[in-house]
This record gives C-alpha cells, structure tokens and sequence, in this order.
C-alpha cells in the first residue's frame, strides 16, 4: 500500500523544493539587495516586453504565420529525429527497412506539398503584396 | 501489402486532399474552382468502393498497426454515410462557394482531410488514434464552418465551434485517461477484458467519471441535449453546404463511435449496477433530447434553424437506440446496438442532407436569408427544387411511405421487441415526439406552396451538380421508404459488429448478486 505511493513521495517533494528555493531566493534578495532604482534600470532588459501594457495592444499578424510554420516545419524535425535513430536497426530486418523509408519518404513528401503550398500562396513573404496569392498569375 | 489494401479507404481520401491542394495550386488565380469538387467526390467515391471492398474484418497484420482499427462491417456501414454526406457537401460547394465570394480550393481539400480523419475517429480501436482522428475531422470542419470570410456570421459560427469542441476534446482525454488510469490500457479491447476479468463492482469510481465524460464528449459531436447550445448559431451561420457535412457525416461517426466506445469498454454486464449508468444515462440524455429539440425547433422562424433543432431531435431518437441494446443469441452475453440505429442514421443523413443541400441552393450572390417569410411562394417560382424539398422535409418528418418512416418504424419495433412492457412508455414519447415534430416540418411546406411570395421572393442557385445531388437524396429518401429490406438487413448484419470481440481467458467476472438483465 504505502510503497504505491513513493514515486509520487518525489514528486511532492520536487513541488515543495521548487517553491521553497524560489521563495528562499526572493525573501533573500528582498532582505540584502541594495534598493537603488533609477528609470533607466527598471526598464526591461535587452528585447523584453514592457512587464506591464495594455492587453489590447496590436502587433503584426506576421509573426503569427512564422511562428504557425515554424512549429509545423518544428514537428517534422521532431518526427526525424528519432527515425534516424531508429533507422539503423530497422535496416536489419528486409521488410521493415523499407517500408520505414518508404514512410518517411511520404511523411516528408506531405510535408513538402506543404510547404510549397504556403511558399505559392506567398505566405513565406515577409512583404506581402497580395499579387501572388492564390495560384499562378497566368 | 494486404495492410495497404486494407487501409486504402484512409489513405485515398488523405491523397485525395492532397491532389486537390496541388491542382488548386497549379490553376490559374482567377480560375473558378468548382471543377475541385468533382475530383473531391471522384475521390470519395474510389474511398468507399474501398471500404466496402477492403473492410471484412480481418486484422491487420504489420505489429505496429495490430490491434490499432478496426475494419469490419460496421465501419463500412458509416464509411458510406460519411462519404455521401462528403461528397455531396462537396457538389452542393461547387455553385454555393462563388455565389457567396468564397470560391476558394481550400474548401474541397479541408473536406477530404476531415472524411479522413472521420474515417480514422470510426474504424479507432487504440484511444489516442480515436482522438487524433476526431482532431483531424474536427480542425478541418472548424476551418470550414468560418471559410465565408466577409460574414460575420459564419466566423462566429467557426469561432463558437472551435470553441465548444477544443471543450469536447478535453473531456474526451479525459475520459481517456480515467479509462487509462483504471486499466493501464489505451486500447478498447484490452480496456473491456480487464474490466472482464476483474470485477467492476469493487471499484466503480474511475470507469464511472470516464463514462459520463465520454457520453459528454461524444453527445457535443451528435448535438445531444444538453450538450447542444451551439447546433442552431453554427449550423445556421456556417456555409450550408459544411452544415450539410456536419449534419450528416460528423453526427453519423459521432455515434458509431459512441456505440463501439460504449459496448467494448463496458462489456461486464456488472456495469448496469453502476450509480449512474450507461442505460439511464442515455435514456435520459434521449428524452430531454427529443423533448427540447422539438419544443425549440417549434418557435423557430429560419429554415436553417428549423433544421438544426430537427437534428438535434433525431439525436434523440437515435439515443433511445442507444439505450435499447440487444442481447446476441449464442456469445458471451456481450450486448451490441439495436438494429435500428444504423438504418434510421441512413434515413436520417438521406434527408437531411437532401433538405440542407437544397437550402443552399437557395439564395444567391452573399444573400441568405433564409426566415420562413422568404421561402414564401417557392413552390410557384422554383417548384423543382420546392418538390425536392418536400420529400426531404417529409422524409425528415416521419410521413410514410418515405425513408424517415421506415427508419422510424423500424428503429421503435426493435426498441420494443428488447423489452416490450418496459420500453412501452419511452417509445410512446418518442411517437409523440414525432407528433410534435411534423408541426415545424409541415410549417416549411405550408410556407413553400401556401404562402404568397413576400416583397423579395428568394432567389435559387442554378447549378446541375446540386440539382442532381437533391434530386438523388430526394429520390434515395422515396426509395427507401419503399424497398427497405435490403437496407434493414445490412443494418442487423453491421450492428452485430458494433461491439469488439473480447476473448477472454477466463469467466467474466461478476458480482456476487449477478444480474442477468439485457442492457
């Protein structure tokens, strides 16, 4: 019965830790840092945001469509990455040798009509003129 | 290979997609894109000549997909009703999209990829391929349902969609890990044999909340009360044509996955002992369904909203379907649906598809106003489409001798044949039901052929592809009616299948006070 629960002991464990260190490390800062705040230095650092804005703030739906396609071209890395692993040992047997390459081939063939379908829409253009969406211009 | 066979129903229509993506692609911009549609249901129809051939039932035999799908009968039953819904959501496309200024080849590819992910959501027998393919389906539909961009309407309909149905995904997993968490399992068959082998009764707490939470993911997906708030507003303001899809193909699935899901899982007879259980629970579900549905649908003044809430209602019949499983003479007492269901969903998605098909024919260039007053007279001035509508509409309504009837009919004597005295009054409310409903039906055809035309009579769509696709609906729902038999047979032959076969090692584990009561 109690031995059930001791993985989840750790876990605890970690939870209380965790909020305790950063609870040690900011009573601590508040207790010995120096307190010297000028403008300059309570602005954010390097390309942060400002740590308080209004919400209904605009930026470009530009970023929206990277940040789409990077997690999509993302995931195909990630799908690779452990068939390359796993490649070797597939070799050994004659069928599933070829049917993983086969797979990996139409995994990255979908992905490459993918991805020529956002370049022809024109979405790749960070400039986007509108002229080139939607097919060819014949 | 025989696995390639076997799974060509999946990959044809993801190819389909594909192909269609291309071609788009390759046409000139300015080039109408309606000619995709009939590639798309070229497409569903190579699909469903390959379910039908390819799914008999055997496994599949690559160690990575065993035990994965299931590709038997039953999914081949609803393999059809989603890609005649698909197919047909795609020809009622081809002359809606550019009168409505959103002629866009996304369209008929994001309809392919949701047939495939349907196709992968029904035939799932592992839980997390279940809920990818529900995904598939789903994220395609969304996208649809607010592809007419200049409406405001139709993006709140995608918005309210995606919305709802991220908050069924959730309790879908959910549900899923319950199940998971009780057997150390993710895969139905393996999931109903531990509950076999080990008695439920010690232990009710997980595959209780699990239940209730999948009856709740999947109702949102069939619209059934109370998990239906959003049916009118997106099947009202979405593109008619992806409304088509969504009250046929997405409602069919939803509960061919709903029936596998539930007799698999909860094969133990001991289940019935539960504090709420599966029986109740859908006989209540079902009730309040048809109730509600009917009541609402009465008030109603638009004709696509009259039709929502008649979907929502047949959900409800289809419910007390769900609740009156049938005992298989000569198996280990293992339940499985009640023959009526797959052949009144056939009725159901026949008319249904056929009504909504030819609402969105009517009404041209971004105009749809589609309120009683403004089908007014359209029996005088498109009499075609008029008549079309009525068969559908009366299908819908129960009028005999159309299809609707015989679904009917046939659904509520196999209610009463499991248990005549105790099913007496639910089928009683479900006939009264039908009563009620034929008020909103016979409204639209008073409406079309006893009404004068108001001061801007609606205008049709005139377009062959959806002509001859209302025309066949209209036409399979008067065939049905007629010649059932054929239909009602393949309905007894798949729903035998409804439920996975368990093999078991040992006896089923019961309770010590077992009852030996059918579901």
């Amino acid at each position: 019965m109690g031995a059930d629960y001791l993985p989840y002991v750790a876990i605890v464990l970690t939870i209380v830790l965790s909020i305790g260190l950063v609870g040690v490390i900011l009573v601590v800062n508040a207790l010995l840092g120096p307190k010297d705040l000028s403008g300059a230095k309570s602005e954010s650092f390097e390309c942060g945001n400002p740590p308080a804005d209004t919400s209904r703030k605009r930026f470009s739906v530009k970023f929206y469509v990277v940040a789409i396609f990077f997690v999509v071209f993302d995931i195909e890395a990630v799908f690779l990455f452990p068939w390359a692993v796993m490649y070797r040992d597939l070799l050994k047997s004659p069928v599933y040798g070829s049917i993983a390459l086969a797979e990996v081939l139409v995994f990255t063939g979908v992905l490459a009509v993918g991805l020529w379908y956002v370049w022809k829409k024109g979405a790749l253009d960070w400039a986007f003129d509108g002229a080139r969406s939607g097919g060819t211009d014949d | 290979m025989k696995d390639l066979l076997m799974l060509s129903p999946i990959w044809l229509s993801a190819m389909t997609g594909i192909l269609v993506l291309v071609i788009d692609l390759l046409s000139a911009r300015k080039a109408p894109r309606g000619f995709l549609g009939y590639v798309t249901a070229a497409g569903f129809a190579a699909t469903g000549i390959a379910a039908v051939h390819y799914w008999n039932g055997s496994a599949l035999e690559a160690p990575f997909l065993t035990g994965m799908l299931a590709l038997d009968g039953f999914g081949a039953f609803f393999a059809l009703l989603i890609l005649l819904s698909g197919a047909a959501a795609a020809l009622f496309a081809i002359d809606y999209l550019p009168q409505h200024g959103s002629d866009r080849g996304e369209y008929y590819a994001l309809m392919a990829f949701s047939v495939c992910g349907a196709l992968v959501f029904l035939t799932a027998v592992d839980l997390i391929t279940m809920f990818l393919g529900l995904e598939i389906m789903s994220l395609s539909v969304y996208i649809m349902a607010a592809m007419k961009q200049s409406s405001a309407r139709s993006t709140e309909a995608g918005m309210k969609y995606f919305i709802l149905g991220g908050l069924a995904s959730a309790f879908l997993l959910f549900g899923i890990a319950f199940l998971y968490g009780a057997t150390g399992s993710l895969n139905m068959v393996e999931i109903g044999r531990y509950f076999l082998e080990h008695d439920p009764t010690r232990d009710y707490l997980f595959p209780q909340v699990a239940m209730i939470l999948l009856v709740a993911a999947l109702g949102f997906k069939v619209a059934a009360v109370p998990f239906h708030m959003w049916t009118p507003d997106v099947y009202d303001g979405a593109p008619t044509p992806v409304t088509v899809f969504m009250a046929g193909a997405v409602k069919a699935v939803g509960f061919a996955v709903l029936a596998r899901l539930l007799l698999t899982v909860y094969q133990n007879p001991a289940f019935d002992e539960m504090p709420v259980s599966i029986p109740g629970l859908l006989l209540t579900l079902s009730i309040l369904t048809m109730f509600v549905g009917n009541i609402l649908g009465i008030v109603q003044t638009n004709v696509k909203r009259i039709l929502a809430y008649s979907s929502i209602t047949h959900a409800g019949y289809l419910l007390l379907g769900g609740y009156a499983t049938m005992g298989v003479a000569g198996s280990s007492g293992a339940s499985v649906l009640n023959d009526g269901v797959p052949f009144y969903l056939l009725t159901y998605v026949v008319s249904t598809v056929g009504a909504f098909g030819i609402v969105s024919l009517l009404g041209s260039r971004g105009e749809e106003d589609m309120s009683l007053d403004h089908i007014a007279g359209l029996g005088r001035r498109h009499p075609v489409l008029a008549a079309l509508m009525l068969v559908c509409v009366l299908s819908l309504a129960g009028v005999p001798p159309l299809a609707g009837f015989m679904g009917k009919f046939f659904l509520f004597r196999e209610v009463l044949a499991v248990d005549p005295n105790g099913n007496l009054p639910w089928v009683v409310i479900a006939v009264l039901n039908s009563f009620i409903a034929a008020y909103y039906y016979l409204r639209i055809a008073v409406y079309m052929y006893f009404r004068e035309p108001g001061r801007e009579p609606v205008s049709a769509i005139r377009g062959v592809p959806g002509y001859v696709c209302a025309g066949i609906a209209a036409l399979l729902s008067i065939w049905i009616g007629l010649f059932p038999a054929r239909y009602i047979a393949a309905s007894q032959e798949v729903s035998r299948d409804s439920a996975l076969v368990i093999a078991t090692t040992g006896d089923v584990a019961r309770p010590a006070a077992s009852r030996s009561g059918k579901r």
